[in-house]
């Protein structure tokens, strides 16, 4: 429908302009020099006024669709008032004003009987205005590249990129389509990550490595001339590979929150690769901590990009014939176990959780949980596994999500309050050092974590208080995420920290015998 | 609370439906919001917890004008 509605508006535009055009050379007819007289007067003035009430339609229909659309906001308001849109506030002013003017010199010549001629004449003056505003309204925008795309192109990808129902492959999810959109509509830049910043993930990594020449053409479609960078971690294979390919890289440091999507941004610009306040998205500009502004830039991840020229190449129904309603599309996955790290595997979703862990050995039976989606996600205990698939909803139901696709199954040996441990020690270490409540929260709930694994019996309601107040309360979602980890491991966990109050710990009575001495390696 | 007319005016576009935000990067604890505001309580810290987004937008307006860092902001509901 939204398609309908964006020809229609830009159908009814064009209309607008060819009666406008008409109408106005009838009028300069009517009052030259040269003017008809007696009957031919009549039919001209007649067309004239007839015409201009078509044009009136169109104008009417042009903006009505304009703003029922929803690729670019234009609400009731700014389509009265001028110059108060939010996007493209000038040249969406103009047109505006344009139908302003439109409609006093339609209404003043409707009621001309009742004003002064020298009113009514001033106010039909103004219809030459409209000449040059309504043609300037849609400029060509100017682009350093001489492969730009043409405005309907890059429409009809968003469209085609909706009806395959692509949402983001780097965690969050967020519809490809409407991203597209926006940024072009921005003409924002694009930054395609490949940094495979969650812990244990390598699939972005692996779309660099064996679909580089795809990925590199979903790049150029989304960005329709635009600048374009690859991001990865410096000193990485990845960052590597692009560079001997001879792409534009953003070299990320080697910190978890240097592939987040307002750190890239910023690193992109010549900040720091840090994450920013997101006032609004960054899709449409911004500013940084100090005030300089930030251009609109939009960041996608490289499965997603590589995923966006399949789409383009297979078409939406190829790509709908994977994965389930919800879920559309193929999907990449990252398998860790112990004895094998960095696994890719192609899958979709719907299929079998325990599928996917068998692709890697399966599930061991002391394993207690398997962990998806790393700092940021959630541990799924193992007795729920066999009846899981890998789905949002499903994935949902036991307080987990998709995320980046990674799954860990942890070391059966490694006592699991030790392995969380070793992660928020790790994420303490990790805040970008911005925002008080992360920057002081997370080194405190790694001490009261390990004062937890140590058995200390009022540990357990410290770690809850502290990741119940850790969310939302940082510049970006890091927090958030080490919050919820934290809480899926009290959970997931719990009788093991029983046993650690106890004095005792599991996975140790399993794994050393009364001497101390290890049983059988595994 | 919400007269007849502020529903024609939300209707209308005319009005913006906001929440009060905090910039955290900005945000250094001063703890002046939390004096200002009954839905904001402090962290053992000295950082803004806000229990209730849904300040009262005279209200926010004058927490976004005393905090010293100018943190606060008001953010635009979708």
């Amino acid at each position: 429908m939204n398609e309908l509605l964006w020809f229609v508006s830009r159908a009814t535009g064009v209309a607008s302009i060819v009666l406008l055009t008409v109408v106005l050379v009838l009028g300069l007819v009517t009052s030259g020099r040269r003017r008809p007289h007696a009957e031919s007067a009549a039919v001209v003035i007649a067309v004239h006024r007839w015409l201009s009430l078509g044009m009136v339609v169109f104008m009417v229909g042009h903006a009505a669709t304009a703003i029922a659309e929803t690729y670019v906001s234009i609400d009731l308001v700014s389509a009265v008032l001028p110059f108060t849109s939010g996007y493209e506030t000038l040249w969406v002013g103009l047109g505006t004003l344009a139908v302003d003017i439109m409609l006093a010199v339609v209404v003043t010549s409707l009621l001309r009987h009742r004003l002064a001629e020298r009113t009514w004449r001033r106010v039909h003056l103004l219809s030459y205005a409209l000449w040059p505003m309504a043609l300037v309204r849609h400029p060509s925008r100017p682009s350093a590249s001489p492969r730009r795309r043409s405005p309907g192109v890059v429409m009809s990808l968003a469209r085609l990129l909706e009806t395959a129902g692509l949402t983001g492959r780097g965690g969050a999810a967020f519809p490809t389509g409407t991203k597209v959109a926006a940024a072009f509509a921005g003409h924002a830049d694009l930054v395609v990550n490949a940094c495979d910043g969650e812990i244990g993930a390598a699939k972005d990594g692996w779309v660099i490595a064996h679909h580089l020449a795809e990925l590199v053409e979903g790049a150029s479609l989304v960005s329709a001339g635009r600048p374009v960078r690859y991001a990865a971690h410096r000193g990485s294979a990845t960052a590597s590979i692009l560079a001997a390919a001879g792409l534009p890289v953003l070299e990320a440091p080697r910190r978890y929150v240097s592939s987040e999507e307002s750190a890239l941004i910023s690193l992109a610009h010549g900040g720091i690769a840090r994450p920013m306040t997101k006032r609004r998205p960054f899709v449409r500009g911004g500013v940084d901590s100090e005030g300089n502004r930030i251009r609109p830039t939009v960041v996608l991840n490289a499965e997603t990009v590589w995923r966006v020229s399949q789409v383009a190449r297979l078409g939406a129904d190829w790509f709908r014939a994977h994965g389930t309603p919800d879920d559309r599309g193929p999907r990449l996955v990252t398998l860790n176990t112990s004895t094998a790290r960095g696994v890719v595997v192609e899958t979709e979703a719907g299929v079998s959780f325990s599928h996917l862990l068998d692709l890697v050995g399966g599930l061991p039976p002391e394993v207690p949980a398997v962990l998806v989606g790393g700092l940021g996600g959630s541990f799924i205990r193992a007795a729920v596994v066999p009846t899981l698939r890998w789905s949002r909803a499903e994935l949902a139901r036991v307080g987990a999500s998709i995320g980046p696709g990674v799954i860990e199954i942890p070391h059966p040996d490694d006592c699991p309050l030790q392995l969380v441990d070793r992660m928020l020690t790790y994420a303490a270490g990790e805040s970008a050092g911005q925002c008080g409540p992360c920057m002081f929260g997370l080194p405190a709930l790694a001490r009261d974590w390990h004062a937890l694994v140590g058995g200390d019996r009022t540990a357990y309601g410290r770690v809850r208080e502290r990741s119940d107040v850790l969310p939302g309360r940082g510049a970006c979602r890091f927090p958030d995420g080490v919050a919820r980890f934290t809480a899926s491991a009290l959970h997931a966990f719990a009788d093991h920290v029983g046993e650690h109050q106890a004095g005792r710990c599991p996975t140790h009575d399993r794994t050393y015998d009364r001497r101390g001495a290890r049983v059988d390696a595994r | 609370m919400s007269t007849p007319a502020d529903h024609t005016s939300r209707r209308l576009g005319l009005v913006e439906e906001t929440t009060l935000a905090i910039d955290r990067i900005a945000c250094t604890g001063h703890g002046v919001c939390a004096q200002l505001l009954s839905q904001v309580r402090l962290d053992e810290w000295g950082y803004p917890i806000v229990a209730d987004p849904a300040v009262p937008p005279d209200e926010a307006r004058t927490a976004i004008r005393h905090c010293p860092a100018r943190a606060l902001y008001l953010r635009r509901q979708p």
